[in-house]
């Protein structure tokens, strides 16, 4: 799901991804995934340049990596087989 | 009282959970809560979104120290290796631990599996505690990468283990005893006589189990009873606090925030252990005390001693692990 928020929407921020999941996505557990989704090399990272005079942390804005793309794609496919397959049978 | 800032949070974290996480998940985290809590329009919506931000906080600390605890992570060798070692230590402590109970020639009587099984779970606490020092010398041979980070984790999963042990020892089968003996004390009449300490060396498994009391059962405290009781008490005065004391001496050789947590945890344990053995006895007391002074004493030289936090490395230019 995270893979294909950031799809829809481009470079998205750990928080905005659980606003644009519809509550789909927890504020609790989405940065532990995201965490482990860069670990895996499903997904790159890099902070927002902060405004001149701005303080506070830089927040963190994640994009899919080539790999996380053809995983999401073989995923797609294969969904699409699947439903294809299902609706053949109860045809 | 002093505000946590977020470079204050993000040092905890690094030192507890490791510069990786504090890097990865809590940076993120707190980066978008302090932008959140900026755009708040309201003192009540701001201190919503604290709430909400708190308990992410709070869920996400619980994701990774149950990440951490993970032993499947590592390579199934190493994992069987620790796994045997734990096992072997424990099961020889729990052995060890029973085998004065067993060859105790007072007692006598062929039902005295119910002792050992009221025995038997608080033995299994101290062997657990006892295998530790191996089991993390076992984990410190096979360290790599982000083990010395998650080994704490593991130790405090056997360390909790060992609690509930010991909290299923006081919280039921001694209540159940006592409670027995109290009854059968005031009702008294003829019958079976039992002289022993705590009146449940004779008593069989099922009256053990039941809880209520057998019939006919007229416990009488002697003498003997009350010596053996007594080094009952001093040995539980003493072991237990030393044992959480080298407990923690160990964890903080990993992470100093966890080694201190889990010393005031066992101490606490150790202090309503003391009470509820000895009833107040001030001899526990004054003994358990004077071991938490040495075992106090035993922390803070090793606490004084560098660690592995003093060679972490600043993971961000934002904040640093090191003070």
């Amino acid at each position: 799901m995270i893979l294909e928020l950031l799809v829809e929407h481009g470079e998205l921020f750990g928080l905005a991804m659980v606003e644009a999941s519809g509550g789909r996505l927890k504020r609790g557990t989405v940065y532990v995934t995201l965490g482990r989704m860069e670990e895996k090399g499903y997904l790159d990272s890099r902070q927002e340049p902060l405004p001149p005079g701005a303080t506070g942390l830089p927040r963190r804005l994640y994009t899919p990596t080539g790999h996380a793309l053809q995983v999401l794609a073989a995923w797609r496919a294969a969904e699409r087989v699947m439903a294809g397959h299902l609706s053949t049978t109860e045809a | 009282m002093r505000r946590l800032s977020a470079p204050a949070l993000l040092r905890w974290t690094a030192r507890t959970f490791g510069d990786d996480a504090a890097t990865r998940v809590f940076e993120p985290l707190v980066a978008d809560w302090q932008r959140e809590r900026r755009g708040a329009p309201t003192v009540p919506r701001r201190v919503m979104r604290d709430l909400s931000a708190m308990a992410a906080l709070v869920a996400t600390a619980a994701h990774v120290a149950a990440r951490l605890a993970e032993p499947w992570h590592l390579p199934r060798h190493d994992v069987e290796a620790i796994g045997r070692t734990l096992v072997i230590y424990a099961a020889t402590g729990l052995a060890l631990g029973l085998v004065p109970f067993v060859l105790v020639p007072v007692v006598s009587d062929p039902l005295r599996l119910a002792f050992l099984a009221r025995m038997a779970p608080a033995v299994l606490a101290v062997s657990l505690a006892v295998a530790l020092l191996p089991t993390a010398a076992a984990i410190a041979r096979r360290s790599r990468g982000g083990w010395p980070t998650r080994a704490p984790w593991l130790l405090t999963l056997v360390t909790a283990l060992s609690m509930a042990a010991l909290v299923a020892h006081l919280g039921w089968v001694v209540p159940a005893v006592n409670r027995q003996y109290q009854e059968h004390a005031v009702s008294g009449g003829a019958g079976r006589v039992i002289g022993l300490s705590r009146d449940v060396k004779a008593l069989t498994l099922a009256e053990l189990v039941a809880g209520h009391p057998p019939a006919g059962v007229h416990p009488r405290v002697t003498g003997p009873a009350r010596r053996h009781e007594a080094w009952q008490r001093l040995a539980l005065a003493t072991a237990w606090p030393a044992t959480f004391a080298w407990f923690g001496w160990r964890l903080a050789r990993y992470r100093r925030s966890l080694g201190v947590a889990a010393v005031a945890g066992w101490w606490t344990l150790a202090f309503v252990t003391t009470l509820l053995m000895s009833f107040g006895g001030l001899g526990g007391i004054i003994v358990s005390a004077g071991t938490w002074t040495v075992a106090a004493a035993m922390l803070r030289r090793q606490t004084a001693a560098p660690g592995l936090d003093d060679v972490a490395t600043p993971a961000s230019p934002h904040w640093s692990a090191r003070r």
